[in-house]
């Protein structure tokens, strides 16, 4: 046992050495500012990956997760820091094209413009699903106003999905057709991007460290995934890495229940001619255009 | 459900983090020498409360039970970190004959940037020890059971650690060898 005098002494220097702390209140006013609402927040991160993981699905998206190089010896930013830049660098490229890749195929992947919408803002989303032999099996561009007004957005997002109105153009290149007629429909993907922004935004991950990928300095980032009670498979660990220089998000991972991971990386490109392009299905000339059912084929029949 | 999730049971939860903040943000920097990391940390402790919120607010002490997730949080990213620790140089002294150079080298610190750096460099649950002990306040057999060990090990492990304390304050004094590592 220390000697009463140590203890006192031991207790006036922890004192005056808390003491030293410097503006705690502005580290609590941001501390109670988050938004400490995990079931949310969870069903938000949920809804964007089972995006991604439909996404991955069409896509033959689950891959071996890229080896990651070693962090870097550089001490690494505090969240709040990262918070602010990543914040800062989404709103810059919110016009950009965002490319999201979630499979092996070389040219397949969603092209979503604008990368963040505004509520009311035009979007024009371009899935281009292709196998391992290089065949497109789903080429769609979905075309959509971003619903306004925070709580239906927030509603929709619990539900698993963004369920839009709008316009569909797709081109079946088995059968050589297309269309284009307006529909309702459940978008994912543009939950991804989204979803994202929303966790940075309300300061739901920890900053893990320095690190390098693809040969690019970037910073990683652990998602707080809380534990889910929903049926399996769901979200049990998600990471992030953004461009230490940019701050714009490079890759995200993500590790199901039953074990599965999905990596999606993605891509900022500026809005030229060529690639605002890249978000419209390219329909060869000697293509048909024929009406829906012919475009999509029979509804499948309900199970009984 | 057993989280936040009503309206009332939000602002219940929103008075505990604003009380419970500032004494949480305190021990983390102590713990960690480190003021973004202990915000970090507390951050990451309000989210761990929020999840069990609903079990949490009937409880007599929920601050009580947001510092455990504290210094556990503290604990188990020590254990990534102990190599470092190994850095330390020799082991502990005589515990008997330490407490009176203890006393002296504490009664010595006019630099708390110092100090709190040769905090930072004791093993994590020594360091938990004298934080929740003597900035906490914490009776020996509260520091046991957040520790989740005796309340005999609480004791040696205080003079321990003020015994490596004074080691490393005294040490410090001497003109560095090593990397920059040293408080600036």
């Amino acid at each position: 046992m220390p000697t009463h005098e140590l203890e006192d002494q031991l207790r006036s220097t922890l004192a005056r050495a808390a003491a030293d702390f410097e503006h705690p209140d502005q580290a609590r006013q941001r501390l109670l500012q988050r938004d400490y609402h995990p079931r949310r927040e969870n069903r938000r991160l949920a809804a964007g990956i089972t995006a991604g993981a439909a996404l991955a699905v069409g896509l033959a998206a689950v891959i071996t997760v890229v080896a990651h190089g070693p962090a870097s010896k550089a001490a690494p930013l505090a969240a709040p820091a990262v918070r602010t830049r990543l914040l800062a660098a989404i709103d810059t490229a919110s016009g950009d094209i965002l490319y999201a890749k979630g499979g092996p195929a070389p040219d397949g992947g969603t092209w979503q413009s604008p990368a963040y919408p505004q509520p009311g803002q035009k979007v024009h989303v371009h899935t281009l699903g292709l196998g391992p032999d290089g065949t497109a099996f789903k080429d769609e561009e979905e075309s959509f106003a971003m619903p306004s007004g925070n709580d239906s957005y927030t509603s929709n997002l619990d539900q698993g999905g963004l369920q839009l109105s709008g316009t569909i153009l797709t081109v079946n290149h088995v059968r050589h057709v297309w269309g284009e007629w307006h529909s309702t429909f459940v978008l994912g993907f543009a939950l991804d991007a989204a979803g994202i922004r929303a966790e940075i935004a309300n300061g739901q991950f920890k900053v893990v460290g320095p690190a390098e990928l693809h040969g690019q300095q970037a910073v990683q980032l652990e998602i707080n995934v809380p534990p889910s009670n929903e049926a399996p498979p769901h979200v049990t660990a998600a990471r992030l890495w953004v461009d230490a220089t940019t701050y714009l998000p490079m890759q995200q991972y993500v590790r199901m229940s039953n074990g599965e991971q999905n990596v999606t990386d993605y891509t900022f490109l500026p809005p030229t001619a060529e690639n605002l392009a890249k978000l419209r299905p390219r329909i060869p000339a000697d293509y048909t255009r024929v009406g829906r059912t012919q475009v999509t084929g029979p509804k499948p029949k309900t199970a009984k | 459900m057993d989280w936040v999730s009503d309206a009332a049971s939000k602002r219940q939860f929103e008075g505990f983090a604003a009380e419970a903040s500032d004494s949480l943000l305190r021990t983390g920097y102590l713990m960690t020498g480190d003021v973004r990391e202990a915000e970090d940390l507390v951050q990451e402790t309000f989210l761990r409360v929020a999840r069990r919120w609903n079990r949490v607010r009937s409880m007599d002490h929920p601050a009580a039970y947001a510092r455990r997730i504290l210094i556990n949080l503290v604990l188990d990213e020590a254990g990534r970190r102990s190599r470092q620790q190994a850095e330390l140089g020799p082991q502990d002294a005589g515990i008997d004959a330490a407490d009176e150079s203890a006393t002296r080298a504490l009664r010595e610190v006019d630099d708390f940037a110092e100090f709190r750096w040769a905090l930072a460099r004791l093993p994590a649950r020594q360091r938990a020890v004298l934080v929740l002990r003597y900035w906490e306040d914490l009776p020996v057999a509260e520091v046991a059971d957040v520790l989740g060990c005796s309340a005999g090990t609480v004791t040696s492990t205080a003079s321990r650690a003020a015994a490596r304390l004074a080691q490393a304050l005294t040490r410090s004094g001497l003109p560095s060898t090593g990397p920059a590592t040293r408080p600036s």
